[in-house]
């Protein structure tokens, strides 16, 4: 296996597949599919391989390659991970592979539909390996091509105007982020390889106002990405609208590109600038815990619902790279993975529920428990875990970050806990109706049979297993993101 | 076997029994709760082992500790700790446990959900077990709030009922708030010194500054508050009892509920050092007097047993705040054993009457005698009549109490004489409901099985003896293990007196069952002079229990909290940042492109209509290009102008190109304007 270039491999698995499917004719849609589950399938056999092949427990860059692109503007093809993108890359390469699965069931367009898919794997994957600072902005870019088209076509009633919403909202972060990524080329080592650039902020060679230019730049990116308060008004009707699997991959995945981004750029290369900038940022994102916690509450739409989940839920992501010490950092990057495989399992169950009744209306889902019995076990699963119970993942991320932000921001930090309490306040309330009450004169009704079929299985059990795994013993994860946060902790002297 | 082996196994055999039934429970059916009583019985074989090791044992039996996560590079571990505090109360939890498990073979007997019911019972009992045995603080938490998600589960069992939901959603909301002080407590802590080990993080914090170890007790404390059913946190104990008995009588009585008691005692030296105790008695006294009054006109016997509940939690909590942790650790295990039982009797007077209202419960006693024998063994110890295990218990909280009239004694004497009063008044309460219920002519009964009696006559003979535990003078007892080389003072007068007082209240109730026999007509009219004793005595009594409860703590509670609390969510969603950016953002743009909409129609349109209308005449002269072709080219033009507005009307035409047109046109702008800062 030497000499392979593993992760370019990860990268090109997708892009040739995605060339491939254009290739097969449309009416073959089995076959479509089937190509693109294995596709995606190996793709996510060979992050496994990227996983076994990474040297656990150290901070710095591994498997480095790069190629030279347009040497005279030190542009380069340069891919590398370490603790902070590996559990994102196996977060993106879980999820699609379950999205693949799930997509089985679609019969609209599929040939366009997989294709996207896996141009989607493509951009995503590509943001979390990118070290060169215009492929990072490249895979950025064309990580909302696919997801644009996949509201617009495949969404709901009002899709399109959520999708231009999402649109509109993630290219003007994007141009501006550009920006950023454009002076830190000029203003700092004439050269787009990330590393040199992070290497010449940590050297203190940013002026302070250069910094804080640069910064404020790329944070309108990121801050729309995440969604940090208050950026975040384009998520809650691009996930209404978008299809199943397109809200997995936008809360699970594309949502952590925005904190990926600002741990990977802004705090790595710009420390000066986010240790002035990080009480904002840390009231920011309390705010967007105990707000998006509270109009969850009164959402009547369980989709929404879900989604104003993930503003609070990010909002502890927010905090925890605020915080920017390495319990920060660690629950950063844990909020991260769980959120996508929590939130992820949350929008595969509301799709099942709405397969069924037709409706995503609170008000009018009743006795799910009798009706389906595994979906209401599962949806209760996914809401405790969701909360943040101890014992399961969701509890590991939102205690790190919270450790992490008191012992920076004690006063700022102590908010937060208004939203978990919102939290078990809404999730309960919705399980108890949806799940729990019995039948009532306007349910909604179902006849189907009282099970789930394979395909839905096999997408959320691996989320739900692992939301376990993880809450009783996340010690793998801490020990592969560790010696980053430990890395990063000392930049702002935290 | 090493006692670490052991003490791991105590949580983790109905853990193991917990996830076992979770996956194979439903193909086992009734059979599961062999499984659960099997692995029960088991940790009770264990606990009792732990229990004759830490005797006598200096410093902690067990302290074990691995790995669960690592931040910054310094491990946070999960772990075992087992002295004689977790030992003693491992053994009367894993007893009671026991008991009620056989117990509720019986009374959830043909329940369609019943392997269900053993899987959340074992799940909590091995969280019960792991508070108990829990090294760390982080890990205690985990268990404590596990608990909390089982309670939400068996309380809302009958899920079908609205009260049931409602009960289990306040359960665990209310919980969940004084929950947040415990989290809150763990991560500052484990941020500051780096650990969760309770016996280092209670060293550590005996150096610290007074403020900030009152700060952590009060964090802690409020914890121990909402999962102990403290005033004003007690709101969701009473609703609680919508969940079958057997959760009752294990959960919300024995158990679940002395988790905040055992907090308090696991952190005691901490609530010492910090001067901390009287923020714990005053609370504690106030819930122990206002319980007991609640209960004396509540009408339905679990609810009874709740007030009581949170009445005697009150007791222990009191004792903890005079420095009595014998004697709240000593009631914690005795009230457990005589409290579950006094459920587990209820219960199987629920089953053989099939009402909860006492008022429709008469001479029971007579065809339940077995049941009748129970719940009397049950009220005598908890009114504390000698020699069952409550007066020795009750006593040692008195006598705590005495004890802190020594170093303050206005403070000391108010905690004393208003806990005499909530003694007579727990002996009023519970004979109340006994001569009431078991007392009397009555209808006919069934006494109920055999599966549900055994237990209660075991627990029932726990309770007489259970008081030899703490014995002065005994080289073996609960004072040894907890604090040893303390002597313990004993004081035959307080005795007298504390038995005096529940030998009052319980003639109080007997004069009271016989005065409102009377006034029902049910009895023998009493002599005028007793109608006035009744009147005089009785009746403000029962007007302040009746007040207090039509007072409803709930209501206010709920209408000044819950209600402003919804009232900003919505509040918040209507201020939505999405409301004021569409009217700010989007209808000011949707302004600039309605015009520029209405420029594009006249136009742009016009023109393009212009050349479309040629071309048709072209095509028309030509014979060669249909309607639709005109028709797709003008909106492809028309689309191109607006693709803002237009949005995805074609997608695989007008936007993608524009797509790329704004990608490369922001990319160059960007550049330029980057370029031109950066000169």
């Amino acid at each position: 296996m030497k000499g392979i270039p593993v992760l370019s491999v990860l990268l090109l698995i997708p892009v040739v597949a995605s060339l491939v499917v254009l290739l097969l004719p449309g009416r073959m849609e089995r076959l479509i599919k089937g190509f693109t589950i294995a596709a995606v399938a190996l793709t996510f056999g060979w992050s496994l391989l990227v996983l076994s092949r990474f040297t656990i427990g150290s901070g710095a860059m591994q498997m480095i390659q790069s190629v030279p692109w347009v040497p005279a503007i030190g542009m380069s093809f340069k891919l590398g991970i370490d603790g902070l993108s590996l559990p994102l890359i196996m977060l993106t390469s879980l999820l699609t592979l379950l999205c693949g699965i799930y997509t089985w069931r679609l019969d609209k367009q599929v040939k366009a539909f997989c294709f996207l898919l896996l141009l989607l794997l493509v951009g995503m994957l590509g943001v979390f390996l990118a070290l060169d600072a215009v492929l990072f902005y490249v895979f950025w870019e064309l990580v909302l091509v696919p997801m644009f088209f996949m509201i617009g076509i495949w969404g709901g009633a009002n899709r399109r105007y959520a999708s231009v919403k999402f649109f509109i909202y993630t290219l003007i972060g994007s141009v501006v982020m550009l920006l950023g990524l454009l002076l830190l080329f000029f203003w700092g080592p004439h050269t787009f390889d990330m590393q040199a650039i992070i290497a010449w902020g940590q050297a203190g060679k940013f002026t302070l106002q250069q910094q804080g230019w640069i910064f404020g730049a790329l944070f309108l990116g990121f801050a729309v990405k995440v969604p940090i308060f208050p950026f975040h008004t384009w998520l809650p009707d691009a996930h209404v609208e978008a299809p199943t699997v397109g809200s997995v991959l936008l809360a699970g995945v594309l949502l952590k590109m925005g904190g990926y981004g600002l741990l990977r750029v802004s705090l790595s290369a710009l420390p000066q600038a986010f240790a002035a900038f990080s009480p904002y940022l840390a009231v920011l994102g309390v705010i967007g815990i105990v707000y998006g916690a509270a109009v969850a509450l009164t959402q009547k739409d369980l989709k929404k619902m879900v989604a104003y989940s993930s503003v609070s839920h990010m909002g502890f992501v927010v905090l925890g790279i605020a915080a920017a010490n390495s319990a920060g950092v660690d629950g950063a990057a844990m909020q991260m993975f769980t959120h996508g495989i929590i939130t992820g399992m949350l929008f595969f169950l509301v799709g099942m529920i709405y397969e069924r009744y037709h409706t995503k209306e609170i008000a009018r889902l009743r006795g799910l428990i009798t009706a389906v019995p595994a979906l209401g076990i599962l949806w209760v699963f996914a809401s405790f875990a969701s909360l943040g119970l101890p014992g399961l993942a969701g509890f590991v991320g939102e205690f790190t970050s919270l450790m992490g932000g008191l012992q920076v921001f004690p006063v700022i930090t102590a908010f937060a806990v208004i939203g978990i309490v919102l939290t078990a306040a809404y999730f309960l309330r919705t399980l108890q109706a949806v799940v729990f009450a019995p039948h009532e004169e306007d349910s909604a009704r179902y006849e189907g049979p009282h099970t789930m079929d394979g395909t839905e299985m096999a997408a959320v059990a691996p989320l739900a297993a692992i939301a376990f795994a993880l809450g009783v013993y996340p010690m793998l994860f801490f020990s592969i993101v560790d010696p980053v946060g430990r890395a990063l902790a000392t930049l702002v002297g935290r | 076997m090493t006692p670490t082996l052991t003490a791991f196994l105590v949580p983790a055999l109905p853990a193991a029994a917990a996830l076992f039934l979770a996956v194979f429970g439903r193909r086992m059916g009734e059979r599961s709760s062999h499984v659960a009583i099997g692995a029960l019985a088991l940790s009770l074989i264990a606990s009792v082992s732990l229990l004759v090791g830490a005797f006598g044992h200096e410093g902690p039996l067990v302290h074990a500790t691995v790995p669960w996560a690592v931040v910054g590079g310094v491990p946070i571990e999960f772990g075992l700790f087992v002295d004689g505090l977790s030992a003693s109360v491992l053994v009367m939890v894993a007893a009671v446990a026991t008991m009620v498990f056989v117990y509720a073979t019986g009374y959830m007997k043909g329940d369609a959900r019943y392997p269900w019911f053993f899987t959340v019972f074992s799940l909590f009992t091995a969280c019960m077990f792991g508070v108990v045995t829990s090294s760390s603080l982080l890990e205690l938490m985990l268990f404590w709030e596990v608990m909390g998600l089982c309670s939400f589960l068996l309380i809302g069992y009958y899920f079908e009922r609205p009260d049931a939901r409602r009960a289990a959603f306040k359960a665990f909301i209310t919980t969940r708030i004084g929950d947040m002080g415990l989290l809150l407590a763990v991560a500052l802590l484990l941020g500051r010194y780096k650990t969760v080990d309770i016996p280092t993080l209670l060293a550590e914090l005996a150096k610290e500054p007074k403020a900030f170890m009152w700060m952590i007790c009060a964090l802690l404390f409020a914890a121990a508050v909402s999962k102990s059913a403290q005033f004003p946190m007690y709101i969701w104990l009473p609703d609680a009892m919508a969940g079958p008995t057997p959760v009752s009588g294990l959960l919300h009585s024995a158990t679940m509920v002395a988790a905040g008691v055992f907090l308090v005692c696991r952190a005691y030296p901490l609530f010492v050092g910090a001067d901390f105790l009287p923020m714990i008695a005053w609370p504690g006294i106030f819930t122990a007097l206002y319980g007991a009054v609640l209960a004396l006109t509540e009408t339905d016997i679990k609810r009874t047993l709740a007030y009581s509940t949170m009445s005697q939690l009150g007791y222990m909590m009191v004792a903890l705040g005079t420095g009595g942790l014998v004697a709240a650790v000593f009631h914690l295990i005795t009230h457990g054993f005589f409290k579950s039982l006094l459920f587990l009797s209820a219960g199987s007077v629920i089953h053989g009457t099939k009402t909860q209202d006492i008022r429709e419960m008469r001479g029971v006693g007579k065809t339940m005698p077995i049941t009748g024998a129970c719940f009397l063994i049950g009220a005598l110890a908890l009114s504390g009549i000698p020699p069952l295990a409550g007066f020795f218990s009750k006593d040692a909280v008195l006598a705590s109490l005495l004890g802190a009239t020594t170093v303050q004694p206005v403070f000391g004497g108010t905690l004393l004489v208003v806990g005499l009063m909530t003694a007579v008044l727990s002996a009023f309460y519970m004979f109340r409901v006994y001569f009431g219920v078991f007392r009397g002519p009555g209808r006919k009964y069934h006494e109920s099985p055999r599966a549900m009696i055994a237990p209660m006559v075991a627990l029932a003979g726990v309770t007489v003896v259970a008081g030899a535990i703490n014995l002065p003078g005994l080289r073996v007892s609960l004072a040894g293990m907890l604090e040893p080389g303390v002597v313990e003072h004993a004081f035959p007068w307080l005795m007298a007196v504390s038995a005096c007082a529940a030998g009052a209240g319980v003639y109080i109730a007997w004069e009271s069952t016989r005065l409102r026999r009377a006034l029902h007509g049910t009895g023998p009219i009493p002599p005028n002079l007793q109608r006035l004793y009744g009147g005089v005595f009785l009746r403000p009594v029962f007007a302040v229990s009746r007040f207090l409860r039509e007072l409803n703590l709930d209501y206010i509670l709920e209408n000044l909290v819950v209600a402003p609390v919804l009232w900003l969510c919505g509040l918040a969603s209507r201020l939505d940042p999405d409301v004021l950016y569409t009217a700010v953002f989007v209808n000011g743009v949707g302004r600039v492109a309605a015009s520029l909409a209405a420029i594009d129609v006249t136009v742009v349109d016009g023109a393009v209509m212009a050349v479309g209308r040629a071309g048709l005449g072209v095509a028309r002269g030509s014979g060669f290009v249909d309607t639709r072709g005109i028709d797709g080219a003008v909106d492809g033009v028309a689309g191109g102008t607006m693709a803002l507005g237009r949005g995805l009307k074609r997608l695989q035409t007008g936007v993608t190109a524009n797509y790329a047109l704004f990608m490369i046109v922001f990319g160059v702008a960007i550049f330029y304007v980057a370029w031109w800062l950066a000169r």
